[in-house]
């Protein structure tokens, strides 16, 4: 241990360890994620209505719940419609969230800019810019709703 | 209802009565209304009740007549009673001393508005008398009828039969004018002014070139030349050039011309031909965004022909406007730039547009004409560049090539008012300068519901905006930043080119492209993916409308707007709105004709802080494996150098000539080789 230690390699390996944790923690803080938002896109994407409605502020979970039954059907299949592909079913249709930036408004509220990207197949079909308004209570974020 | 059913009915049992009977045996009723110089005078209407009418009609007395009528006589009308022999003169009249408090107390007797119109014109243009009324004392007289009626003095059967209408007459100075009940008197003589016309235009040196014209008829020239000419001398402006011709038509043209450099000599101007009364300029601002690339002037004129036309004279207005060779076109505008509309061709007037024209009499308001004058410099060319850098800060250049070169005085007009409408810091400095006392903090209190947007807030600036909540009347202040500006220019020998640079974080950017562009464009930037994944995914969002900001565009204007992507962008979606859009070398770049910029974009990066984490990361596990490497190979050196060697019994003879080795001794005694 004491020869690893004494080689000029082993300052080497700590310069780079040391650079790696600094870009990681730079890319962590560059690119800041909420969570909820996060939340919000995986539950999206597995169809998971429970992680969905847990997005949001008790008040808006039972519109949430209406919400995600429209947002699955009604939306997806619309747009399969329109582009003439039929049926949902055989195709893979997934979002991504995008996130921009995040104003605060007042002491637990906060708007944040989201960019929602759709996909069928893979390939990007639609953009949509929102605007989610954000809650804080007891430390946790929560959405008020899906914003416009 | 029941009282207008009764009056109803009496005025038609009256009439009826009056027909029937010739002119009424029993009552009448003249009128005189006196009126001197001063619109001062009274009304007097006489009621003549003969002594037989009286005891075949009335019910009571005659004080029980002025009981009544002393009971019932309305405001502001008086009585008094003249009994003769064979008959009753009752007068009741009203007192005025102008026409405003005529009509207010007719107004108040007769319960509905009234119109009384009257004038005594004594100039060279008109002079006589008119009076003009839309009632009776029929009307004034209502109340009697009802009064005699409600007291039991005369039966209802019996009170149409009462009154009747008698004369009617206007009597001012010494003359007494018979007219109908309702009082129409016109016995004015006119001199007809058969044209007045007013020519604008905005010459070189920024001023305005007024000339007014009046066109007099032949035969008002021939009836009273003179007179006019002494009334057009007297009102000649001071500043203006005056001058009398004879027109093809055989008419007399009066022709007033002024050049005017501001609203004061414009008032001076046409109040001395109109009178101070009847003419008035404002010059209000604009209710809409306006281009820095567009001179504007607007001014409002309001202007009454009440000392050339009295009564129901009338005469043709045609307010006419010439756009200047100097560039400055004349609009006729209703306060918005919005609003305005070029004038139309008049093949009467050749050279010049008309913004307003028809026939207007001296009564009332007379004509409002808004006029704005704009000079435009059309921009050919948009370039807009945007830029995102790796920590998040915006900066978007607006390069605008203007097709003409303007004047070096409108270069600076123009860049100040660039700079004054995108750097409220500059502005916030200037008035710092005019008033040190003034605090730089402004506040402003809104009611803002949760969801309502934060604004941004520059610390330097420390505006700020207080957002109340809707729940809690707490205050929570949010300061507003706005972006860096850089303002350029440069000259080429056909055109002008202007930089506008801004920079700054993604709020700042959208205050001040707000303040620059105006409400309604948007940017936005986001992106997703786990932070330390090389690729993520972003998406851009812009737009912007220059149309309010470059005002006008030539005919081959053109945009390219660039979006700098960086190195390693991938498109996954683009919608460039009216443009086309390319993706090259990491630069998105949208061109079209619109002023309407609308890019979306959607795509993937290449996050240079990812690749360098794992770059450091790869090179430590590398060099990890290295360095256990080069233990291990070490420690296998060592041991194989650590294993035990046989020990070898030196030669007993030299190697070299074979002679016998002495042991002791290091060199060959025969040939001197060294053992």
């Amino acid at each position: 241990m004491k020869g690893i230690v004494k080689q000029k390699k082993f300052i080497f390996f700590l310069f780079c360890v040391v650079f790696a944790v600094a870009a990681g923690v730079f890319c962590c803080i560059m690119n800041p994620r909420v969570k909820v938002v996060t939340q919000l896109e995986k539950s999206m994407n597995k169809g998971d209505v429970s992680a969905f409605v847990d997005c949001f502020s008790e008040e808006y979970q039972a519109e949430a719940e209406e919400m995600f039954a429209l947002l699955d059907i009604a939306e997806m299949v619309d747009q399969l419609d329109v582009l003439g592909l039929g049926s949902a079913n055989n195709f893979g249709v997934s979002v991504k969230m995008l996130q921009g930036e995040k104003i605060k408004t007042s002491e637990t509220t906060s708007l944040m800019d989201v960019v929602m990207l759709e996909y069928i197949n893979g390939v990007c079909e639609s953009v949509d810019y929102i605007q989610m308004p954000i809650l804080v209570e007891d430390g946790k974020e929560y959405l008020e709703s899906m914003g416009e | 209802m029941k009282n207008w059913m009764k009056r109803i009915w009496i005025a038609v049992a009256f009439v009826a009565v009056f027909l029937l009977t010739g002119c009424g045996n029993g009552s009448t009723v003249n009128t005189y209304l006196n009126i001197d110089e001063s619109l001062s005078g009274y009304r007097d209407m006489e009621l003549v009740i003969s002594e037989s009418t009286f005891d075949d009609y009335f019910n009571g007395s005659l004080d029980d007549l002025n009981n009544v009528i002393t009971n019932y006589i309305p405001e502001g009308m008086v009585w008094s009673v003249d009994t003769a022999i064979s008959a009753y003169t009752y007068h009741f009249a009203i007192y005025f001393s102008s026409v405003e408090e005529y009509t207010n107390t007719v107004n108040n007797i007769l319960g509905w508005e009234s119109t009384i119109n009257m004038t005594f014109p004594d100039s060279v243009w008109a002079s006589g008398i008119y009076v003009e009324e839309d009632f009776t004392s029929e009307d004034l007289l209502y109340w009697l009828s009802d009064a005699i009626v409600e007291e039991g003095l005369v039966s209802d059967s019996y009170a149409s039969q009462i009154f009747s209408i008698g004369d009617t007459n206007v009597v001012y100075t010494d003359m007494v004018i018979p007219t109908s009940s309702s009082i129409y008197v016109n016995e004015i003589e006119y001199v007809e002014i058969s044209e007045i016309n007013f020519y604008t235009e905005r010459n070189e040196l920024g001023a305005y070139d007024r000339t007014v014209e009046f066109v007099v008829s032949a035969d008002s020239m021939t009836s009273k030349g003179d007179a006019i000419r002494e009334y057009m001398d007297g009102v000649k402006p001071s500043n203006a050039e005056y001058e009398e011709e004879t027109n093809d038509a055989g008419n007399t043209v009066f022709t007033f011309h002024g050049t005017l450099t501001d609203a004061a000599e414009m008032t001076t101007f046409m109040a001395s031909l109109f009178g101070q009364e009847n003419y008035s300029v404002a010059e209000p601002e604009l209710g809409d965004a306006s281009s820095p690339f567009v001179f504007s002037e607007y001014f409002v004129e309001n202007m009454s022909f009440a000392n050339y036309l009295v009564g129901n004279m009338y005469t043709d207005m045609n307010y006419l406007v010439k756009n200047s060779e100097n560039g400055y076109q004349a609009f006729a505008c209703n306060g918005t730039i919005s609003s305005k509309y070029p004038g139309y061709e008049d093949t009467n007037f050749p050279g010049y547009s008309s913004l307003l024209s028809g026939s207007w009499t001296g009564e009332g308001a007379g004509p409002e004409v808004g006029i704005l004058f704009q000079k435009y410099y059309p921009v050919s060319a948009l370039e807009v560049s945007t830029s995102r850098s790796l920590f998040g800060k915006w900066s978007r250049e607006t390069k605008l090539t203007i097709a003409a070169v303007p004047t070096d005085e409108e270069k600076e007009i123009i860049l100040a008012k660039i700079s004054a409408m995108a750097d409220p810091l500059a502005e916030e400095a200037v008035a710092e300068e005019s008033d040190a006392a003034e605090s730089v903090t402004e506040r402003m209190s809104a009611e803002a519901s949760e969801e309502a947007p934060a604004t941004t807030m520059d610390p330097n600036l420390q505006e700020e905006l207080s957002i109340a909540d809707d729940t809690e009347e707490e205050e929570t202040f949010i300061e507003i930043e706005y972006a860096d500006v850089d303002i350029d220019s440069e000259s080429t020998d056909e055109s002008w080119i202007v930089t506008i640079g801004l920079s700054g974080s993604e709020s700042a950017m959208r205050a001040s492209t707000e303040l620059l562009l105006g409400a309604g464009n948007e940017m936005m930037y986001a992106a997703g993916g786990n932070p330390l994944a090389v690729v993520k995914n972003e998406s851009y969002l812009e737009l912007l409308d220059y149309g309010d900001f470059m005002g006008s565009v030539s005919n081959d204007y053109s945009y390219i707007y660039t979006l700098d992507l960086g190195l390693g962008a991938k498109q996954e979606y683009c919608d460039e709105g009216n443009g086309t859009a390319t993706l090259e070398g990491g630069k998105l770049v949208v061109e079209g004709n619109s002023y309407y910029i609308d890019v979306e974009y959607a795509g993937t990066y290449i996050d240079v802080f990812a690749v360098i984490f794992w770059v450091f990361v790869g090179l430590a596990v590398l060099l990890l494996l290295w360095m256990i490497l080069t233990v291990v190979i070490k420690k296998s050196k060592e041991k194989k150098a650590n294993a035990p060697v046989k020990a070898v019994a030196p030669s007993a003879f030299c190697t070299n000539c074979g002679a016998p080795r002495n042991t002791d001794s290091a060199f060959c005694t025969q040939c001197g080789t060294k053992f």
